[in-house]
Order: structure tokens, then C-alpha cells, then sequence
């Protein structure tokens, strides 16, 4: 029932940050430990002194461990009444504007921004919409760039797609081959995959609309505060920002900043 | 409580529960401090971890033996968060899912329940979870209530199932 | 009184009793006064009606003559403009008030029923202060967006705005719709780099890398200067610099290199590869202007 942190956790964190400038020292405890877990049965390291050693002496054992410290998992239309809210509550709001930024922060391997990229192309809107969806990891960049998934999973996309409000067919935005299905290049014209971190860089961009979802449930407290900082900065005077579906403002130092706009869906609008 | 659902749909088992029992019961959300006398249900598409905090953890990592929630997520990060203080109930269910979780809360001296593999409507879970652990309590799911009930009078723990 | 009259040059006092009228109504002003500039009854009538409150007066006006006689004589705290008027257009009006000092210039939101280009809103975005396309939700969104500038003098406004205003005023012409291609991968540097030019006319264009950047002149031809980020995935700056150089077409297009900020090695290698000048980051916004500005082709 202790709440200090382990002593070798939070050397390793440390490590990390200074030899690679990649902050985790703020993320929460419960899912850092099984993350860090499975990294040591992977490395075959049999403590977490070892990985620290390990990670400090080799750049690729970091590239390993970043790679499990950073996994979250998503899909095309997670949560689709997410999506359906946003077609039908917020989407009449930014239509008023002459052009869009929105900002997915956390996108992970890009998901979550070919899914509002896909709406917004419904709704008319995506010629004048610029998406930031930015990540800490290179790699889940590079694959959220490519827009490349297993075709297994578009069953499931297809069925979210459509309890999302979806208008037409999930396949007029994406070309199957093989086993894989490659999302369309007029989505991913609209989107600026890039580096951001939560934790350490500050708001780069004023936008309409922010949607980070399932980011902060990574982040402990005072690391959600600085975070939720950082999107309150980004989005503009009664913009938006959308968290996921279990994540909230309730307990943040800056829940004052929004009006909850759409609560069951995590829908706030910027005061 | 940990049930296995399909990811993309809501999920009713929390209005399911209530009318079935007195005790407040809800989907917690990230870093909801866990309130005692609660009934608390994993909601659909996340894994439910417990904080050394006395709060609730949500992630969105990959599903573990195919599922998300999973159980032996919960059971783990209780053990690693209560140690002995915790109780972990495993009933009847389709894959091995929590047999594991169950073996670190009997490690961290944890209470290990599990319901009996000839009386469950789905033997695989409770059955994978006898082969691996010592469990305290093999019985029927109907005792399991007021068994629960006498072991946590006399002492005050947290408990997660 | 007479006397004093006759001192002055009669043009000269017309302007001083302008300016002291303006002066005074501001003094006692405890109404908030709101221009809507509306050619259509109709519509003219239901956004004076949303507008309407205890402490605030609409003057509607349907053209834009009408609406620079009261930009003259009266002090708005806000400006309500429809682009489509029947004696020019609505960013004419926008330019002839930035022109002179004889008229007032309050936050000015932009309202309209038509869809807007890019290089429309950035003209507008110049002189206004908001844009609101009408549809479902626009009646909300100008209510808050006029409650916000009823609620704040000008000195109140963000520096931002104050420097905005000052700008529309006396912005120079040397960004005036040229286009910048940006070859830069991080959006925090496209950000910075797209606030401060944009505002001064700029058109901003972004490649995300060398090649990008290499397909953009190829099926855009005509930009005016070339900020290269080094530092690139799929093709570096340096490579892109070179290539770009090697093409009659693009070869004296000015090419600034933002290097990365100690490497003296980096700086000797752009220019050598053909670029016209650099900067360090992180980017010194203010350095760079002035950097642009001494690049940019006449």
C-alpha cells in the first residue's frame, strides 16, 4: 500500500531522460510497471537495473524499450458515438469557420486522425482542415504516415464506421491489396504527422478542435495537469477538445477553462 | 469485476447490476479514487488497473490472451498495489485468462477464490487457474457470496474481483 | 469661440471637431455601440435583433458609403461586416478604412454566406478580427465572438491584436502576396514561421521534405523564397538545396537554411550546396523577418 516509487523504476526513468531526452517520469505508475514487465522478458533482461544498463549502453536497446513504452492500441472509429457527436454536434460549430486546424495529440500509429479526416471529408469539410496528429514515437509516426493496415481489422473499422453516422462506405476511403488496405492520399494530404510530446513541449498551434484520446490515462496526475495545460493553450476561445471515452476533466487544475458540451461522449468546449 | 465484452459495443452489464444489487455500482474512470463498498465494473475496450494510490488506471494497451479488459491485468497491478490486502474471485469463463493474475495475488498473499470447474457453465477459466495456483477457496458460485461476506467481516481490505 | 475658429484653417477644424466629437462620445459611453454592415433587410434585421441588449446599440447600415459616413463621426466598439454590398466589395471597405486616420476602426468580425479561399481569408484576416461562415451554429458563434470585443477597449486586447491592428494600418509591402515555400518537418518551427508571415501577406506553402519540396516547385512553379529545414527525413536539406540549384527553372529562387543551433559546419555545407543565407534555431522570429526581408526578390 506504499506510494513511493521504485527505486529502479525511477532510475531507469531518469536514465532515460537524460541520455534521450524522452520524458516518462510523469507517466503512471500501474501501466508503466507491466509495460516495463514485458520490455524485460523481451530484452531478456532479468531486472530492471539490468535494462537500465543495457538501455545506457546501446541506443537499440532504447529504440526496443521505447517502442513497449509507448504501444497504445487503437482503431479506426474507436468509440463510435465519439464520432457521431462530433458529426452531429460539433461539426455544424466549425463550419462557421473559413478554415480548420485540429489537432489529434497522441495520434499513435495514426488511427484516430484518418478517422475525424474521414468525417471531415463527409461533412464537406476536410479542403479547408488541417490535421497536426503528432506522437513521441518515430516509428508509430513513420506507420501512421504510411496509412497502412491489415485488412483483417476492416471488418470490425466498417461496422464503426457505420454506427459512427458514416455516410457512404468505409471503402470509398481506402484500397485493398492483399492482406493490407492503404487509406486514401487525399486524407493523408490533409494531415501533418510530426513530433510532440505532452510532457515536455508546449501548445505549438491554435486550433478549433483537439482530440486526445486515451493519452492521459497514461500520465499521472501532475502530468495530466501540465498536459491538459498545454491542450487548454492550443485550443481556441469556445473551440473544442474531446478526451476518450473514460477520460475526464473532473479532477484536472483546469477543468474552470471548459464547459462539458457533450458529457457521455467527452466533449468539452473552451470557455 | 472483469467481464469479457466485445470492444465495440456499449456495455449494459452495469445496468444489468444494479438492479441486483444495493451496493453503488459503476464503470470507474481514469483516476477515479476507489471509493470502499463500491462495486466497480471494467468498462468495454480498456484494461482496469489499480494504483498504489488507492485509484483506478485505465489503458488501451494490446489485449492480453484476446481480451481487453483483462482479468489478469486487474489481478496483477492489485497485487502489486495492495499485497496482502486483496481478494481476487475467478468464475466461469472461456480462456486462461486470469490464472496468472490469480498466481501473483496468492504470491503477494492476496485471498485467491475460485468458482468450481463442475458446477461453472464454462469450465476453461477456473480449471487453468487450479492447474497453476493453490487457490484458498475452490466452490460453487453460489456459496461464493456469503463466503466473501464471513471472510471480510471480522477485517477491513480492499478487495477487487 | 469665434476667434479661435477663425485661427484655424477651416479643413483643419472641421477634423478637430470630428476628433474632440469622437473623443467625447467615447468619454461618455457607457452604451456599447455595434456597426452592422448588412446590404440584405432581412438579414440585417434578425443580427441587430440576436445582437440587441440593455447596454448595447446596433447601427445597421446597408451599404458601404453609409458605413464609412458612421465609421467617421461615431466611435463602434465592434463591427459586424457582410461581404456582398451593393457599392463595392466587403474587403474594399476593409482596405479604404485601414487607409485613412479619419476613421474609426473597431474589431471587425467578417459575416458572411459564402464560402471563403484561402488567400480570401487571408486578405480578410488582416483587417478582421474573426470570420464566421453563416449556417446553423453561426448566430452563437457571433454572439460570443461580439460579446467577447463589447467587453474589451482596444487597449485591452491582447498585445497580438493591438500589433494585428497596427499592422492592417501600416503593414509593409514587401510580404505582400509572395509565397514562401516552408521545407520543414516539425510543425512547432511551421507554426512560428506560418504566425509571422501570414499576418504581413505572405502566402505560406509547406513541404514536409526535399522531395516534397522538389514535387511542390515542379507542380507549383512561382514561389518567391525557400525557407530548408536541413534535418529531413526522405531527403535532406542539403540535397533538395542542390537539386533546386541544378534546375534552371528553380535555380535563383533565394533559399534561407534553418540550421540546427551550434554547428558551425552546417552553416559552411548550406551555403556551399547553394543556399543564400541561414539561421539558427530555435527560430528568432523577429531575425528572420528581417532576414526574409532582405532575400525577398523585388
Amino acid at each position: 500500500m506504499t506510494t513511493s516509487p521504485d527505486p529502479e523504476l525511477t532510475a531507469l526513468l531518469d536514465a532515460v531522460y537524460h541520455r534521450y531526452h524522452y520524458d516518462f517520469r510523469g507517466y503512471a505508475e500501474a501501466s508503466l510497471r507491466r509495460r516495463i514487465g514485458a520490455a524485460l522478458t523481451h530484452l531478456r533482461c532479468p531486472t530492471v537495473n539490468d535494462l537500465r544498463e543495457r538501455v545506457l549502453a546501446e541506443p537499440r536497446g532504447f529504440s526496443e524499450l521505447l517502442r513497449f513504452l509507448t504501444v497504445q492500441v487503437s482503431d479506426l472509429f474507436r468509440d463510435p458515438s465519439y464520432y457521431r457527436s462530433l458529426r452531429e454536434r460539433i461539426v455544424p460549430y466549425l463550419r462557421t469557420y473559413p478554415s480548420l486546424k485540429v489537432w489529434v495529440a497522441g495520434c499513435a500509429t495514426g488511427e484516430e486522425a484518418y478517422s475525424l479526416a474521414i468525417v471531415f471529408a463527409e461533412e464537406g469539410l476536410l479542403d479547408r482542415t488541417l490535421i497536426y496528429a503528432t506522437d513521441i514515437h518515430p516509428e508509430s509516426l513513420r506507420a501512421a504516415e504510411a496509412g497502412v493496415y491489415d485488412l483483417e481489422r476492416f471488418a470490425r473499422f466498417s461496422d464503426s464506421y457505420r454506427q459512427a453516422g458514416g455516410r457512404g462506405s468505409l471503402s470509398d476511403f481506402y484500397t485493398a491489396q492483399y492482406a493490407s488496405a492503404i487509406l486514401d492520399r487525399r486524407l493523408k494530404q490533409a494531415i501533418l504527422f510530426s513530433d510532440h510530446s505532452l510532457a515536455t513541449d508546449v501548445a505549438f498551434a491554435e486550433v478549433e478542435l483537439v482530440s486526445c484520446r486515451n493519452v492521459l490515462i497514461y500520465f499521472d496526475r501532475p502530468l495530466q495537469d501540465r498536459a491538459i495545460g498545454v491542450l487548454r493553450d492550443s485550443v481556441r476561445r469556445k473551440g473544442f477538445l474531446g478526451l476518450g471515452a473514460k477520460e475526464t476533466l473532473r479532477f484536472s487544475a483546469h477543468a474552470e477553462a471548459f464547459t462539458e458540451l457533450v458529457p457521455e461522449d467527452r466533449i468539452y468546449q473552451r470557455r | 469485476m472483469v467481464l469479457h465484452l466485445p470492444p465495440t459495443q456499449p456495455s449494459h452489464l452495469v445496468e444489468v447490476l444494479r438492479t441486483r444489487t444495493s451496493l453503488p455500482t459503476r464503470e470507474p474512470d481514469d483516476k477515479e479514487p476507489i471509493v470502499p463498498g463500491t462495486l466497480y465494473v471494467a468498462p468495454p475496450n480498456y484494461h482496469l488497473l489499480v494504483e498504489r494510490g488507492r485509484s483506478f488506471a485505465l489503458s488501451v494497451d494490446r489485449p492480453e490472451l484476446f481480451s481487453r479488459p483483462s482479468i489478469d491485468v486487474l489481478f496483477e497491478s492489485a497485487a502489486d498495489a495492495f499485497g496482502p490486502h486483496v481478494a481476487g474471485v475467478l468464475l466461469s469463463g472461456a480462456n486462461e485468462d486470469g490464472a496468472r493474475g490469480l498466481g501473483h495475488i496468492a504470491a503477494a498473499g492476496g485471498l485467491t477464490i475460485v468458482e468450481s470447474p463442475t458446477t461453472a457453465a464454462v469450465p476453461t477459466m477456473p480449471a487453468a487457474a487450479l492447474r497453476r495456483v493453490a487457490v484458498d477457496h475452490a466452490v460453487p458460485a453460489a456459496v461464493i457470496g456469503t463466503l466473501l461476506a464471513r471472510l471480510a467481516a471480522p477485517t477491513r481490505s480492499g478487495e477487487a474481483t | 469661440m469665434g476667434a479661435v475658429a477663425y485661427a484655424i484653417k477651416p479643413v483643419v477644424r472641421d477634423q478637430l471637431v470630428t476628433a474632440l466629437r469622437r473623443l467625447e462620445s467615447k468619454a461618455t459611453q457607457s452604451l456599447r455601440r455595434v456597426l452592422v454592415v448588412e446590404d440584405d433587410v432581412v438579414h440585417r434585421e434578425s443580427t441587430c435583433k440576436l445582437l440587441a441588449a440593455d447596454d448595447v446599440e446596433t447601427v445597421p447600415v446597408g451599404t458601404a458609403a453609409d458605413a464609412l459616413r458612421a465609421l467617421r463621426t461615431t466611435t463602434f466598439d465592434c463591427m459586424v461586416l457582410d461581404l456582398s454590398l451593393p457599392d463595392r466589395s466587403g474587403s474594399e471597405l476593409l482596405r479604404e478604412m485601414a487607409q485613412g486616420e479619419q476613421y474609426g476602426f473597431p474589431p471587425v468580425i467578417v459575416y458572411t454566406g459564402r464560402a471563403i479561399s484561402r488567400a480570401e481569408e487571408q486578405e480578410l484576416g488582416r483587417f478582421s478580427q474573426s470570420i464566421i461562415i453563416k449556417g446553423a451554429r453561426s448566430p452563437e458563434r457571433l454572439l460570443d465572438e461580439v460579446t467577447l470585443f463589447l467587453h474589451q477597449v482596444e487597449t485591452n486586447l491582447p498585445p497580438e491584436r493591438q500589433r494585428m491592428l497596427r499592422d492592417a494600418r501600416h503593414r509593409d509591402a514587401v510580404f505582400e502576396g509572395r509565397r514562401v515555400l516552408v521545407v520543414e518537418d516539425d510543425v512547432r518551427n511551421v507554426f512560428a514561421l506560418t504566425s509571422v508571415l501570414e499576418p504581413r501577406g505572405a502566402k505560406v506553402e509547406i513541404a514536409r521534405n526535399g522531395k516534397e519540396a522538389l514535387q511542390h516547385l515542379k507542380l507549383k512553379p512561382g514561389v518567391d523564397l525557400i525557407l530548408m529545414d536541413l534535418m529531413m527525413p526522405e531527403m535532406d536539406g542539403l540535397t533538395a538545396t542542390r537539386a533546386i540549384r541544378a534546375d534552371p527553372a528553380t535555380a535563383k529562387i533565394p533559399i534561407i537554411a534553418l540550421t540546427a543551433k551550434a554547428m558551425a559546419d552546417d552553416r559552411a555545407s548550406c551555403l556551399a550546396a547553394g543556399a543564400n543565407d541561414y539561421i539558427a534555431k530555435p527560430l528568432d522570429v523577429d531575425k528572420l523577418l528581417s532576414l526574409a526581408r532582405v532575400w525577398m526578390p523585388k
